[in-house]
């Protein structure tokens, strides 16, 4: 009977291979015991199932079909023989020892032994765990760093491509063959939703528009193109002043803003050029003229202290021609400004004007095609054109 | 971003005692303006001078050589494809028109007298899943907007301006200019 009260202590502080050796000796040795202590069977099947002999546990277990723990260790028993093989399952570790019949304080010492040999496979296996780990995340964080540098040094090469291909449409042109500029013009076009996405990263294309550069290289081109104008735009010789039916209906008053001009232009000329003395010096060279012309020049005033007017300049003639000029400015203004009211088109700028006011103009559209840089732009050069023409005029 | 310079000919031809406009309709397959209308022209290749440039791509895109050129606009600006154009008026030899099917899916014409007729109106139409709200040229059988709406406002102007009849040049004295 002490027998099973040390397996009974065994097996209460949980140290089941000495519980399980204390049972089978009390079994063995006392006949009677089963009927002293009734849970002796259901212990030693308990121990045996905590030590992995299945084998034993599995026969007494079978004694208590109303237990239900019993009958819950008898299914894990099961499934472990549906997963394990046949001689893992069964193998008794004790079955190689039966040789020494372990006593229980031996049966202590192995319990503690293999209490430390699973200790030692836990240590083990989470150093494994955690070398595994590391090794995992740097060799993914090294996957990362070489992506984005992958990336980097792609979207650089684009970034390259790109410039190469603006500068071929500009500069090298000439030199490339037909195919080759081709080719390169489907390049820009295929980049050129993928420009938008990549300007958000750091390449060459967040680079900020320059528009100064822009107008500067506009104008440079458009003073080109009037400087060629002169040399090569022949007008039409043959206009003629006949009236039909695409005569345009402001006809005179086109001819009299042409007067104006050309009366302007003389006007000034004759303020300020050489003419008037020219005309005197020719005067002055013919005896007969030379005492009137000396009486004219006598008449007129000197200004002595103003180096930039001649002496022979005639004020009178000046000022007579300055207020004839001011008089036909001011009637062309009236004749231009009647003629504003009753033209029959207006010019794209009003248009705009009223396309704004009156209903908004799809911006959504123009900012997806840089609508705000253009108009800038052509707003100056218009201004810097409407200064060219004013040049050309005088 | 540099902008493109690019020349057309408004190009002038007669027929029937008429004075005529010239347009192209561009074809769909082109990278910029495609099924837009438009004048002959093209862009200035490098140390190329612009009328050379203009008289090499209307031959190139209609076959037609240039005759006379009569005058010049106020340069263009796109709002879209970021080309500067710079238009000369131009009579033209249409004898031998023949659109290039690479570039030019039709023609159109209309007199002088019809363009002196017409107004620029704002129209809302559609465009690249968008609409949208601008002036336009309305005629018979296509309509003209954007930058080739603005150089043809130019050219109502300048044809106004002028106060006279124009005459197409003697085509048995063909001399380019």
């Amino acid at each position: 009977m002490s027998l099973y009260f040390s397996g009974k202590d065994a097996y209460n502080s949980g140290n089941y291979a000495a519980a399980q050796q204390y049972f089978q000796e009390a079994l063995v040795k006392d006949e009677n015991i089963e009927a002293k202590a009734q849970n002796i069977k259901y212990m030693l099947g308990v121990s045996a199932f905590n030590n992995k002999d299945y084998k034993t546990a599995k026969t007494y277990l079978v004694l208590f079909p109303d237990n239900p723990i019993a009958n819950d260790l008898l299914q894990k028993i099961e499934e472990f023989e549906k997963t394990l093989p046949e001689d893992f399952l069964y193998h008794n570790e004790n079955d190689d020892e039966k040789v020494i019949t372990p006593s229980p304080t031996h049966s202590v010492m192995l319990s503690t032994e293999t209490a430390k040999k699973n200790n030692n496979t836990k240590q083990s296996t989470t150093i494994i765990i955690i070398i595994t780990t590391i090794v995992i995340m740097s060799v993914s964080v090294f996957l990362e760093i070489k992506k984005s540098m992958f990336s980097k040094i792609a979207l650089k090469l684009v970034g390259v491509t790109s410039d190469t291909i603006l500068i071929k449409n500009n500069q090298d042109a000439n030199n490339l063959d037909t195919n080759k500029t081709k080719l390169t013009e489907e390049v820009e076009e295929t980049q050129g939703p993928e420009l938008n996405t990549m300007s958000l990263l750091e390449t060459p294309f967040d680079e900020e528009i320059d528009i100064e550069k822009m107008a500067s290289k506009d104008i440079k081109e458009i003073s080109r193109f009037f400087d060629e104008v002169n040399e090569e735009v022949v007008f039409v010789d043959n206009l003629e002043t006949e009236s039909s039916e695409e005569i345009v209906e402001n006809n005179e008053e086109n001819k009299k803003d042409d007067d104006f001009e050309s009366a302007r232009d003389s006007i000034l000329n004759s303020i300020l050029d050489d003419e008037e003395p020219s005309e005197l010096e020719d005067q002055e060279n013919q005896p007969e003229n030379k005492t009137k012309a000396v009486n004219e020049v006598s008449k007129k005033p000197k200004y002595e202290h103003l180096d930039n007017i001649p002496d022979d300049f005639n004020v009178n003639s000046a000022i007579d021609k300055a207020f004839k000029l001011i008089e036909e400015t001011n009637r062309l203004q009236t004749q231009e400004s009647e003629q504003k009211e009753t033209e029959d088109f207006k010019s794209i700028g009003e248009m705009e004007k009223e396309l704004e006011e009156q209903e908004k103009l799809n911006l959504d559209y123009f900012q997806e095609m840089e609508e705000i840089d253009d108009a800038s732009l052509k707003n100056f050069l218009d201004y810097v054109f409407e200064q060219h023409l004013e040049v050309g005029h005088k | 971003m540099n902008r493109i310079t690019s020349v057309v000919i408004v190009p002038l031809f007669e027929k029937n005692g008429e004075i005529n406009l010239l347009f192209t309709k561009r074809n769909q397959k082109l990278k910029h303006h495609a099924g837009e209308i438009s004048f002959p022209g093209g862009k200035v290749e490098n140390g190329e001078k612009f009328f050379e440039a203009a008289k090499r791509e209307t031959l190139e895109e209609i076959n037609c050589s240039v005759i006379k050129t009569i005058g010049t606009l106020k340069p263009v600006m796109t709002l879209v494809s970021d080309h500067l154009i710079l238009p000369y008026i131009a009579f033209i030899d249409t004898r031998n028109l023949i659109p290039n099917d690479v570039e030019v899916e039709s023609i159109h014409t209309i007199t002088i007298k019809k363009l002196l007729k017409t107004k620029m109106q704002k129209r809302r139409f559609p465009y690249k899943r968008l609409f949208i709200t601008t002036p336009v040229w309305e005629f018979d059988d296509f309509y003209v907007w954007g930058a080739t709406g603005r150089i043809l406002l130019d050219f109502k102007k300048w044809l106004k301006k002028q106060g006279r009849k124009l005459h197409a040049p003697d085509l048995s004295k063909k001399t380019s200019s």
